[in-house]
């Protein structure tokens, strides 16, 4: 009677203690990495060495997929690199070239309407020389940043300041495309009342420009 | 005699329980790493919430955790940047950062319990490792969930990797480290 009763008791005892420990092992989650119940090469009864391992080891078919696409990734990189690093140094030299472009238009344009004799070719031939320039680096810069292979996955949109660098640019283009448009327009518009008006749109143009190209470099490196 | 091993086994089944090692999983969506690093033009941090893992505590109270961390994870909130970063870390060839710990930090009797331990961890990063001695703070809310923050710092140089540098400047080389990571059971 007594080895009976003791029987139920283990009996009633152990089940639910092992229904507890399955319970246990499936309240793991999704969240828990497959296949990565902790290993028998962690010591039960030791915890100073680090010959321990609980992650999945890739088979050997993955891992040679792997290092195929991290050598294609690397040649990608690599290319990548050395045209944005071309696109920064290029960049800045924009920058300045730009705001010396705006600089001398300043004057040219105090110089016709702002109480100047309008006799110093000079600064017109500087104005033009400066906007060539920094029209020609401009898209250079531009084409680099375009053309740069990106072999990593894109990653979902979001408001960055990588956002707002392509937005200034975006805009600074825009401005620059306008300027190429009203640079020849109001210098073929001599003699005519409306070249003061047409300068003062190519100069407020020029500073948002600058304007624009400068708050996408902050951004960028700041 | 038979009656003699049940009872033997039936005082003993307890002992046994209590000596088996707790194993814990990181709770991806409650757990953050983030990294914040500095160019003396400005100073930028970036955010996994893709950390993986498990702890155990074994029967004597000594603990091994291991986490690793995908590199392309890492959000800075500049995806140039990002990019720019996978490319210095080799992210395609060493795609993750793996840490192994070991330290001590026995279930405490009463929950919640808060204890602050220091931990023995080896980074793997770049294919170099390296061991820290690493503060880490322990909050037991239950037997079955643990939150834990850690904070360190590691050397950009120390793991062989390339510092990046603007307008001619590197960033410095050092970068600071912030785990906090939730484990259930």
């Amino acid at each position: 009677m007594i080895e009976r009763t003791l029987r139920y008791a283990v009996i009633g005892l152990v089940v639910p203690s092992l229904i507890a420990a399955s319970a246990r092992a499936e309240d793991a989650g999704p969240d828990a990495p497959r296949g990565t119940a902790p290993t028998a090469s962690a010591p039960p009864s030791g915890g100073d060495s680090f010959d321990f391992n609980f992650m999945p080891q890739a088979n050997p078919a993955e891992e040679a997929a792997r290092k195929k696409h991290a050598e294609e990734v690397e040649k990608k990189a690599r290319t990548r690199r050395k045209m944005l690093l071309a696109h920064q140094a290029l960049g800045f030299v924009t920058l300045a070239v730009l705001a010396a472009t705006c600089v001398v238009g300043q004057f040219t344009y105090l110089d016709k309407y702002g109480g100047g004799n309008d006799d110093n070719r000079a600064l017109y031939a500087s104005h033009a020389v400066l906007a060539i320039a920094s029209t020609s680096l401009f898209a250079t810069t531009g084409a680099l940043a375009v053309a740069a292979p990106n072999p990593y996955e894109k990653s979902r949109w979001h408001f960055d300041t990588a956002l707002v660098h392509k937005a200034s640019m975006l805009l600074a283009t825009l401005g620059m495309v306008a300027q190429i448009v009203l640079g020849p327009i109001t210098a073929s518009r001599e003699g005519h009342l409306d070249q003061r008006d047409l300068a003062l749109a190519h100069v407020i143009t020029g500073y948002a420009t600058f304007g624009f190209m400068a708050a996408g470099t902050i951004a960028y490196v700041f | 005699m038979r009656t003699a091993t049940l009872v033997v086994l039936l005082a003993l089944a307890p002992v046994a329980r209590a000596q088996a090692p707790a194993d814990y999983v990181i709770d991806t969506k409650g757990s953050t790493v983030t990294y914040e690093a500095q160019h003396p033009a400005h100073k930028w941090k970036g955010v996994s919430r893709a950390a993986e893992g498990r702890a155990r505590v074994l029967p004597d109270g000594k603990v091994q955790v291991m986490v690793r961390v995908p590199v392309e994870s890492f959000d800075s909130d500049n995806s140039n940047r990002d990019a720019h970063m996978k490319e210095v870390v080799e992210a395609a060839r060493f795609g993750f950062i793996e840490v192994k710990a070991t330290g001590e930090a026995p279930l405490p009797a009463k929950f919640p319990a808060t204890v602050e331990k220091t931990f023995k961890a080896q980074v793997s990063f770049h294919g170099v490792q390296q061991v820290f001695d690493v503060p880490v703070k322990v909050s037991f809310e239950s037997d079955r969930r643990i939150l834990t923050e850690a904070h360190f710092a590691i050397s950009i140089d120390g793991f062989k990797l390339e510092r990046p540098s603007l307008m001619l400047v590197k960033m410095d080389d050092a970068v600071k480290i912030d785990a906090r990571l939730t484990f259930n059971r």
